[in-house]
């Protein structure tokens, strides 16, 4: 039994790699579900989005990066998702340079998979670009352009990322300032949703939702308690509830049964290798005392 | 299953597996991924700010400014909106083109002094840059950020907004309910707020240098560094979270996109 808890505590850390690797590959493939149960700070999130009425657009700042898209992407799409089904108009814009592209990705797909889904169940409805969304696209400085934004937004962006002048698009005629928007919903894998906490929510006093990864969430959860920050999605797991909240099976569903796995795996290790560890620790402590 | 066929889905998912080949150890082509990703990275970022920053925030109002350097404040304004100058900042329209050139000229004088820094002979020219970065940054956050990080956070450690109404942390109330119904969740609503008073005093007396760790304020300390590791647990538990959702996403792109296993 020793030898067997000397050799653990000697394994290759490749073989608990490769362990890892099989069960996200046999989880994502296997046609399994796992229920999910609704923490509060996502269903103030949720509840703050539902409240968003179609005359007063949504703020989404899509704050993103490629390195943290597999948790952030599908909070922004259910976030789309859950506006679009409500009518609520969607001003979509990213305060970090990595996220232009990968915003305007996510509107004009999240847009089209709508389109085609009202288009499957016969309804004439269709989100256009211009009347239910725009995009604002990038905008270098984060404190002064959130700030411009709370006295006119065209002070911040003249024009949208394909170059058309605000005042020609329908959804903007009489959209100026925070005032005029119901909440502001920011996705990121940085600090800017203290940003738009500190410029937006606590002086223009407009409801801030955050949707941030799991590394960061629990420096956020203080803003929740605190009520600066209206709601909170925290990583992968917080994508899932908001996903099942709106009944929208999507990536972060799928990937939760990966991740019960996975931690099974982790959690094994760490159980074991303690339990080696300690027997291993005792069996030495014997051996030196009988000296 | 269906393979893509799209040939920038099978470089990603080529450079994916480069990147993953460094499990099994360190190589050339993970290197090679490597070298490329910080390339690229750099290059994209380059290009961004280029078309979103210099073009349409300095370059193209100072060509419009210096070619209608003659006009009037008045002429200008009229000039930009009949030309449709979507590039043209609207504070730059209230003013005659050479005061325009002016207001463009300072501050990319001062994001090129930030490159002195390369000179060493001249390179204390970049402090001015970066003495108004600082002082023009703090100006904007020192306020807000007092009024977000510090007064809100304290405020949340003596009471909490329940709706319209504020209710103490150490609720009466709630112990009430507690011994009125006993079960979980009235025990946690009770035991919460007094927690959460006693964890921040405890992590606050463990910060702090002044008086030695004794008595009290020892007791006090040894409690705070128990909040905080469990504050560290639940950290750590959350970046494992992170880490695996991100090999979540890869798997699915290669499972999804590159090789069409699932949906």
């Amino acid at each position: 039994m020793s030898s067997f808890f000397e050799k653990f505590l000697k394994i290759d850390r490749r073989w608990i790699f490769l362990a890892v690797g099989l069960a996200v590959v046999i989880a994502l493939v296997a046609p399994c579900q796992m229920s999910t149960t609704i923490t509060p700070p996502v269903q103030i999130f949720h509840d703050v989005v539902a409240a968003a009425t179609p005359d007063k657009p949504l703020i989404v700042s899509m704050d993103v990066g490629p390195s943290t898209l597999p948790e952030l992407e599908p909070m922004i799409k259910a976030t789309l998702r859950h506006a679009f089904g409500n009518n609520v108009k969607v001003i979509g814009l990213s305060l970090l340079i990595t996220g232009p592209s990968i915003g305007e990705r996510l509107l004009v797909d999240t847009a089209a998979e709508m389109n085609a889904e009202f288009e499957a169940a016969g309804e004439e409805r269709r989100i256009i670009q211009g009347e239910e969304w725009v995009f604002l696209g990038y905008k270098l400085g984060l404190t002064p352009v959130i700030i411009d934004m709370g006295e006119e937004i065209r002070n911040a962006f003249r024009v949208d990322y394909y170059g058309t002048y605000l005042d020609d698009l329908p959804m903007m005629q009489n959209v100026h300032n925070y005032d005029d928007m119901s909440s502001i919903v920011t996705i990121s894998g940085t600090a800017i949703p203290e940003s738009w906490v500190a410029f937006a929510g606590a002086p223009y006093d407009i409801p801030v939702s955050v949707g941030v990864t799991a590394v960061s969430a629990s420096n956020y959860y203080t803003y929740v308690q605190t009520g600066q920050m209206a709601g909170l999605l925290g990583g992968l797991k917080g994508a899932a509830e908001y996903e099942r909240l709106i009944n929208y099976p999507g990536m972060a569903s799928k990937g939760m049964v990966a991740q019960f796995w996975v931690h099974i795996i982790i959690v094994f290790f760490i159980v074991l290798g303690n339990t080696a560890f300690f027997i291993i620790r005792a069996q030495k402590k014997r051996q030196t005392d009988k000296k | 299953m269906e393979i893509s066929t799209d040939i920038w889905v099978w470089i990603a998912a080529i450079f994916t597996l480069f990147i993953y080949s460094f499990l099994y150890k360190d190589n050339p082509l993970y290197k090679f991924a490597e070298h490329v990703m910080v390339g690229l990275s750099t290059g994209y970022y380059t290009a961004i700010v280029f078309h979103t920053v210099i073009v349409p925030d300095f370059w193209e109002p100072l060509v419009h400014s210096i070619s209608k350097f003659t006009m009037s404040p008045a002429e200008f304004s009229s000039y930009a909106i009949a030309n449709e100058l979507t590039t043209l900042p609207t504070v730059l329209q209230d003013f005659s083109p050479v005061v325009a050139i002016i207001m463009l000229l300072i501050p990319a004088l001062l994001g090129l002094m930030l490159f002195t820094r390369f000179i060493p002979k001249i390179s204390w020219l970049s402090r001015f840059s970066l003495a108004f970065i600082l002082g023009a940054g703090s100006g904007l956050a020192i306020p807000n950020s007092f009024q977000t990080r510090i007064l809100e956070q304290l405020r949340g450690t003596i009471v909490e907004d329940q709706g319209s109404i504020v209710v103490p942390l150490f609720s009466i109330d709630a112990w009430r309910d507690f011994f009125s119904a006993p079960g979980i969740g009235t025990f946690f609503e009770a035991v919460s707020g007094p927690l959460l008073i006693i964890g921040t005093l405890c992590v606050l007396a463990y910060f702090f240098f002044s008086k030695e760790h004794k008595g009290v304020l020892g007791g006090a300390a040894k409690a705070g560094i128990w909040f905080l590791m469990i504050g560290f647990g639940a950290s750590f538990g959350y970046t494992v979270m992170a880490r695996v959702s991100l090999l979540i996403g890869r798997m699915q792109f290669l499972l999804t996109d590159w090789l069409g296993i699932i949906d």
